[in-house]
């Protein structure tokens, strides 16, 4: 065993350009400040990339990441993380996918792989424990992602092996491009792009290593009464089994906050058609899980009629169904299984996909984007054959394609006419499926965020199930602050968001520091792990201030802050702008930071020993 | 009633009639609705370690009702509509 259990102990780090792989030995201080996950993500890329940089130049790096827990049997730790300077807000940016890619990368003794510099022409990069090769990928270049793997798997001749790969999306520089492993998505920000810009179509894993704890009968003890509580909770043990997360949809909308027709309004006449009880009745074959988890939520579908008959896809998530289902007005689950299949196939963001067409067609009827200019596309909501057509035109970025591949907020910029309004982000990253004016706390959350437009940060599901009232703001800046916290430490960990409610939905708990502890013996304390999560926001908040983040960018989409949702059971809620700058007040002054810059005071940097960022912010 | 998501499982329905007494407790509805679907039902509101109903909303008519912090006691009048909402996280 390494100094704590549950880590291999070192990095792998890839220079593309020179194609040599080196050995960086991960400290005891790194693990103990930093945990894993995104902790490993925000200090390795706070320190090896200068601000300013091009996201998708060779001074970008990408970093893949796994936390202690990566590779034991801890309930949802088939997880793991990439991270990156986004080249949608050239801000930092994590995203995480299920699966085994995380574990296996473990099984080879890397707690984490970092990828720099610029290939010459596409290659792929295999890594069986220690031996690390550099290969050609011009026979893969152009390919989707599922044959890529399957080309890769047989060419090597290794059926188990874990392949993290880009499709033709990634190598055109898509800006919402992902990063696909197996039939799994590290979905937001595009990382994708990152990993085209530098040519790397595939890094292929297989490790023979074990994990190690430090004692086994006690891990066992603790890991046993975490799936028995999983599977005794209503959510985790019975809803999401049955379900998956589509199982929110009809939720969402009988609460009158499921985004619909580009957030013009936030109830959909369609849920019904899309929802998950329809999905398991009309297309669902098997339930999947990922690796180390009893939760089961993954529903493989089989389209077998109509004109998408065929299609089989692993999928669609909730998030999916909101992007291309009620946000662009469809109301056929087929079409959203086969966008799915495409956004996999192709490698995008489904969220970011869905978000840049539903603004297309927004603008489309309101006369600022013309037939013409949609390469003769009748773009309007509903149209299921134009949006297909769209998803394809995102994996060769021909006609309006290339325009909308740069994401909803730089197309609004070239678009002009005042379309900017109808680009739904937040921090220049497509809002996801839940609702910023439905729900105070979150609203505050998504705004203060590092990754602004996604759900993972600021978090819908304490307001949701009714634990915190969604309409008031008492108590929203310490709910936003808490949920940040719990979410921070799960993506440090690498658990699933689907665990929330098991572990802790709004504050650090003994839950997830046993799990901890029994897996590293590092004997932390509860205050302890609170500071991790605390120091890891602050690093993530450091690296955006040092790209000239400000209070002034933690705001939200301009039509929540403007537009009250229209009609339905959330009639007349929205965010104006002077009640988020007064929640902002306080939030700041919980997280210690600058209630007139918004840059973490030095004192709260030093506190968290964050010397280096204190000395950067403020020369 | 109106059921959502996979409650509909449960009960082999989207929505149902109930009998109430005029001013019947919502906590009463519940447990009137655990007897009349058994236990399918109860583990999907439930925690089974805990015996105690998972956090999820309960509309009544457009009012929104915490099952653990909000007012149980509610009165129930007769044309009442009441959906029980999900308790999932995630998504």
């Amino acid at each position: 065993m390494w100094e704590y259990g549950g880590y291999a102990g070192k990095f792998l780090r890839l220079d593309m350009t020179n194609k040599k792989a080196s050995t960086v030995p991960l400290t005891k201080e790194m693990a103990r400040l930093h945990l894993g996950g995104n902790g490993f993500g925000a200090k390795i890329l706070y320190n090896e990339l200068k601000p300013g940089i091009d996201p998708l130049g060779p001074e970008n790096k990408y970093v893949f990441a796994s936390g202690p827990i990566q590779g034991t049997m801890v309930p949802t730790a088939g997880r793991s993380g990439v991270f990156t300077k986004s080249p949608l807000n050239g801000l930092f940016f994590d995203a995480y996918g299920g699966g085994s890619f995380g574990p296996e990368m473990k099984y080879a003794g890397w707690d984490a792989v970092i990828v720099e510099g610029q290939a010459e022409s596409p290659t792929y990069v295999t890594v069986y424990d220690d031996k690390v090769e550099f290969k050609d990928a011009s026979h893969l270049w152009g390919k989707y992602t599922f044959e890529t793997q399957e080309i890769i798997k047989k060419d090597l001749n290794e059926p188990k092996a874990q392949i993290a790969c880009i499709g033709p999306a990634g190598e055109k520089l898509v800006r919402f491009a992902c990063t696909i492993w197996g039939a799994r998505a590290a979905g937001r920000g595009g990382n994708g792009a990152v990993l085209g810009s530098k040519k790397l179509k595939a890094l292929v894993i297989r490790g023979t290593n074990d994990v190690e704890v430090p004692n086994v009968d006690e891990f066992l003890k603790t890991v046993s009464e975490q799936y028995a509580k999983i599977l005794a909770n209503p959510g985790t043990g019975k809803a999401l089994p049955s379900l998956g997360t589509p199982g929110v949809t009809t939720v969402q909308n009988q609460l009158g906050i499921l985004g619909t027709r580009n957030w013009q309004t936030e109830v959909f006449e369609g849920t019904e058609k899309i929802s998950g009880t329809a999905m398991r009745e009309r297309l669902v074959v098997k339930d999947k899980g990922c690796m180390a988890c009893p939760i089961y939520c993954t529903k493989l579908v089989h389209v077998k009629s109509g004109p998408y008959a065929g299609t089989i896809d692993e999928g669609p998530e909730y998030e999916t169904i909101f992007a291309f289902g009620s946000n662009c007005g469809v109301d056929s689950l087929e079409m959203i299984a086969k966008a799915d299949r495409l956004s996999d196939d192709i490698g995008v963001d489904t969220i970011s996909a869905g978000a840049v067409i539903s603004f297309a067609m927004e603008c489309y009827e309101k006369g600022i984007l013309s037939k013409e200019e949609v390469d003769g596309l009748d773009l309007k909501f509903g149209n299921q054959e134009a949006l297909i057509q769209m998803m394809h035109k995102f994996g060769t970025r021909e006609g309006v394609g290339d325009l909308l591949a740069e994401g909803a907020a730089r197309a609004a910029k070239k678009i002009g006419k005042g379309s900017e309004k109808y680009a739904i982000t937040i921090k220049d990253i497509e809002n996801a499926g839940h609702s910023p004016r439905g729900m105070k706390g979150y609203c505050l959350g998504m705004a203060t965020s590092t990754r602004g437009g996604s759900h993972q940060d600021g978090r819908p599901t304490g307001e949701r199930v009714g634990k915190f009232d969604r309409k008031i703001l008492d108590g929203k800046p310490e709910y936003a602050m808490g949920t940040q916290r719990t979410t921070t430490l799960q993506d440090s960990m690498c658990v699933c968001r689907m665990t929330e409610g098991i572990y802790g939905l709004t504050e650090v708990t003994n839950d997830h520091l046993n799990m901890i502890n029994v897996v590293t013996g590092m004997n932390l304390k509860l205050p302890e792990l609170v500071d991790i999560t605390d120091r890891i926001w602050n690093v993530e908040r450091s690296f955006n201030c040092r790209e000239g983040a400000r209070r002034e960018h933690d705001v939200q989409a301009i039509r929540f802050m403007t537009e009250p949702i229209p009609d339905g059971p959330s009639k007349g809620m929205y965010s104006p702008k002077d009640e988020l700058e007064m929640l902002k007040d306080k939030y700041y002054e919980l997280r210690g930071w600058d209630k007139t810059t918004g840059i973490p005071t030095k004192d709260t940097l030093k506190r968290l020993s964050l010397n280096k960022q204190a000395e950067d912010l403020y020369k | 009633m109106k059921f959502f998501s996979h409650l509909r499982y449960a009960t082999g329905m989207k929505e149902t009639d109930m009998e109430i007494d005029d001013g019947e407790m919502l906590i009463k509805l519940i447990e009137r609705l655990i007897q009349k679907f058994g236990s399918n039902f109860e583990d999907r509101i439930k925690d089974k370690e805990t015996g105690t109903l998972a956090p999820f909303l309960i509309m009544v008519g457009q009012e929104e009702i915490s099952s653990v912090n909000g007012d149980l006691n509610h009165r129930l009048s007769n044309g009442d509509v009441v959906s029980l909402l999900d308790p999932v996280g995630g998504g």
